[in-house]
């Protein structure tokens, strides 16, 4: 190819002629999912309207959306973060008054009324949420009516050198020879030869398809038409000056037709082919539909959350403890019982997932859990010959839960043959015979749970495509035992061998997802996670089934 | 002009009757502007489906001034380069050897080349070359404009667009149709 001539050509830009007229004529039915998918989006536009709640203009922009999603994590992060902490502080254990080994515990009498031991935790309840001070307004207005007749004459007064308006004064027969210049040499003969082809056009086998009202509103069209065509004949500069500023669209989406206002309108036919196709058979697309359409469906997002809640460990000591207490328990005369209440826990989880279809997605991720529980249990009382040496007071050294903890940590060291322990002074039948579990003497003690967690769950969309979406979930969550602290001296970690290192639990519930922009959306969800399986050892004296619930609150990044 | 007039104000009254026969009578037209600029299927129908729900939202803005042809034509060309504008291709510098040497499959029994040949030719194109060349050669649109609709260098429009010329002349030259000797550049 010759240099110098491929630089003029760059210079003037002759229309390419061969590529130009091919595809002026080109046309290729698109697939029915693509009306189906405009109607919807614009009946969602006319039936909803959104609250823009993170703005719109410089607050879209892709800078400060990212930096508005990471602060909201932070800001996740930090409140999280306060009210575990607001938890530990407040713990009932804070609040021992008696001596001895177990001084880590409250112990109070058993009596109707209900002291204060867990009061303190109720502090953290009092967290106030800031409600935004603006309320924000709905930035989508009803587009103003225009009658054909305002149409065709604010039309007409913003008339310009458009080549159409010429065009139309030509074919009018009132043209003084008045008409503008054009900007491009080759246009004048592209505009005159589309107008007349418009004019020529089979339109009635489109107005034989449209209800009679549309048809009489031609007759209006007709007249008006003539008054446009006798104004186009009186454009001066000045009305194209105002035209210039006052065509650009008004709305906030119109904002990119205003890269190309400022150049002359063409139409490239000026070859001899100077047809429009108006209809065109519906052509075979080029894959069969439905994998296309499920590859097309297949959304991802990743999203990060803080979900505070309840957390119910459910504790419950093996009747098989009973032969452990020998006749301690049963010479209480009382059936003794360890309870457990829900306490505050919260979950952090960093997820991943992806929309099958319209309706279902599936999603999974990585979470941990800080489960704080409280615990109800018999305290261990020295028996009557001992509380004799010892001021005839019921001295507490232990009790029905941490025993049982322990006792299991020595079945399992003595059936790996370990060597000899401080724990194995508790298996001691001598020892054990001091003491008995009274459960007049109730010991309020703190349990705190951490778990890895890892959720795999399906979702269905009750309302897909919408901006504000809703989808019930459900699944399955495998807990990863991490470590359990009983009061503040015992810890029990996956080692031990009393927990279940994995445990299997269900997740379900419903999440509102409001998607603010194209990649990021806010999310809202009740969860319910209610454990399949014992958490501990079959072994184990101790039997925990987890339940938490809460809210959790995400963010998510779509890609 | 008549029909077109009706159409416009129907989907002025949103009459779900009229904008379904606004699209049919120039979504293929449309489909095939979006497929020259995004090679994919399933993005080009996405920026097919945009620029028409654009369309009719806007269509007020619409006030006879230009063939609604080229109005509607100039959405979807505005729709799509906004989808191009995501990943800026037309800053992209590629070799002309990184090019695949494969040849879209062309029916050898036509005698001229069709839009599908073509359009293939041009989807092949490295997506900055495509870009510049389309609005170009087909659009019609000066080096200028394009380096403003771009934000890009004027140079750089120059260089993309030669570049594919010349990347499209050698997918010619080695058709099969030309191996007689027949010279591809009349149809560059």
């Amino acid at each position: 190819m010759n240099t110098g001539t491929e630089m003029n050509e760059l210079e003037k830009n002759t229309p390419d002629d061969f590529w130009r007229k091919t595809f002026d004529e080109a046309a290729e039915t698109p697939p029915p999912r693509v009306w189906d998918a405009i109607e919807r989006r614009l009946d969602e536009s006319e039936g909803t309207k959104i609250l823009p709640l993170w703005g719109s203009g410089l607050v879209m922009s892709r800078p400060l959306g990212w930096a508005m999603g990471v602060a909201a994590t932070v800001a996740l992060l930090l409140v999280g973060w306060w009210l575990v902490n607001t938890e530990s502080v407040n713990q009932p254990t804070a609040q021992l008054h008696q001596p001895g080994p177990a001084a880590n515990v409250a112990v109070r009498p058993l009596a109707p009324e209900k002291t204060a031991t867990a009061s303190g935790s109720e502090g953290a309840g009092n967290v106030r949420s800031n409600q935004p001070a603006e309320a924000v307004a709905s930035v989508d207005k009803p587009a103003p009516q225009i009658t054909p007749a305002q149409t065709l004459v604010s039309s007409a007064k913003k008339l310009s050198n458009k080549p159409l308006n010429e065009s139309i004064a030509r074919n009018e027969d009132t043209v003084n020879k008045t008409i503008q210049p054009v900007n491009n040499a080759g246009d004048l003969p592209t505009q005159l030869m589309v107008s007349r082809n418009l004019r020529r056009s089979p339109s009635s086998s489109v107005i034989t398809q449209l209800p009679p009202s549309i048809l009489s509103a031609t007759h209006e069209r007709a007249a008006l038409e003539n008054r446009m065509a006798h104004m186009a004949v009186q454009t001066s500069a000045a009305f194209r000056d105002q035209a210039a500023s006052s065509t650009a669209p008004t709305a906030t989406d119109a904002a990119i037709f205003e890269q190309l206002t400022g150049r002359p309108l063409r139409l490239r036919t000026v070859g001899p082919i100077q047809r429009i196709v108006w209809f065109r058979p519906a052509e075979l697309p080029m894959e069969p539909e439905v994998s296309k359409s499920q590859r097309k469906a297949r959304e991802m997002w990743a999203s990060a959350s803080v979900m505070p809640g309840a957390f119910n460990p459910m504790v419950a000591v093996k009747s098989t403890q009973a032969a452990y207490a020998n006749t301690l328990v049963a010479s209480t005369g009382n059936q003794s019982t360890v309870t457990s209440r829900a306490n505050f826990s919260v979950a952090y989880q960093a997820g991943a997932g992806v929309q099958l279809n319209e309706h279902w997605s599936v999603e999974s991720g990585i979470g941990y859990l800080a489960g704080h529980s409280t615990i109800e249990t018999p305290a261990q009382v020295a028996s009557s010959n001992y509380i004799g040496a010892v001021a005839n007071q019921n001295v507490v050294t232990s009790n029905l839960y941490v025993d049982a903890i322990q006792h299991s940590l020595v079945n399992k060291a003595a059936a790996s043959s370990a060597p000899q322990t401080a724990l194995d002074l508790v298996s001691n039948n001598s020892f054990y015979s001091q003491y008995r579990y009274s459960s007049q003497t109730q010991e309020v003690l703190t349990n705190n749970y951490q778990y890895m967690q890892v959720p795999v769950q399906v979702g269905y969309q009750l309302r897909p495509r919408k901006r504000l979406s809703m989808a019930l979930l459900g699944g399955i969550l495998t807990n990863i035992f991490v470590k359990n602290t009983v009061g503040n001296d015992v810890v029990v970690t996956a080692k031990d061998g009393v927990y279940r290192p994995v445990s299997l639990a269900t997740t379900m519930g419903a999440r509102f997802r409001y998607r603010s922009t194209g990649k990021w959306s806010a999310s809202l969800a009740g969860l319910y996670q209610p454990s399949l399986e014992f958490g501990t050892q079959t072994e184990s004296q101790v039997q925990t089934r987890p339940t938490s619930t809460g809210m959790s609150f995400g963010v998510d990044y779509h890609f | 002009m008549q029909d077109e007039y009706v159409l416009v104000e129907g989907c002025r009254r949103q009459d779900r009757i009229v904008q379904r026969q606004l699209y049919e009578r120039f979504a293929g037209k449309l489909f095939v502007l979006c497929k020259r600029y995004i090679k994919d299927p399933d993005e080009a129908e996405d920026v097919l489906q945009d620029a028409f729900v654009k369309i009719y939202r806007h269509i007020d803005s619409f006030r006879f001034e230009c063939p609604l042809e080229a109005w509607l034509k100039r959405i979807v060309i505005n729709t799509a380069l906004k989808q191009l504008r995501k990943e800026k291709p037309w800053e992209q510098t590629v070799d002309v050897q990184d090019m695949a040497p494969v040849l879209p499959q062309a029916d050898e029994s036509l005698p001229a080349l069709n839009y599908q040949y073509l359009l293939q030719l041009i989807q092949e194109l490295p997506p900055g070359c495509r870009t510049v060349f389309n609005l170009y050669a087909i659009e019609g649109y000066s080096h200028p404009e394009i380096s403003e609709l771009l934000d890009i260098a004027e140079g750089t429009s120059k260089s993309q667009y030669s570049r594919a010329r010349m990347l499209l002349q050698q997918k010619l030259q080695s058709d099969k149709r030309f191996a007689d000797g027949r010279p591809a550049e009349g149809y560059l």
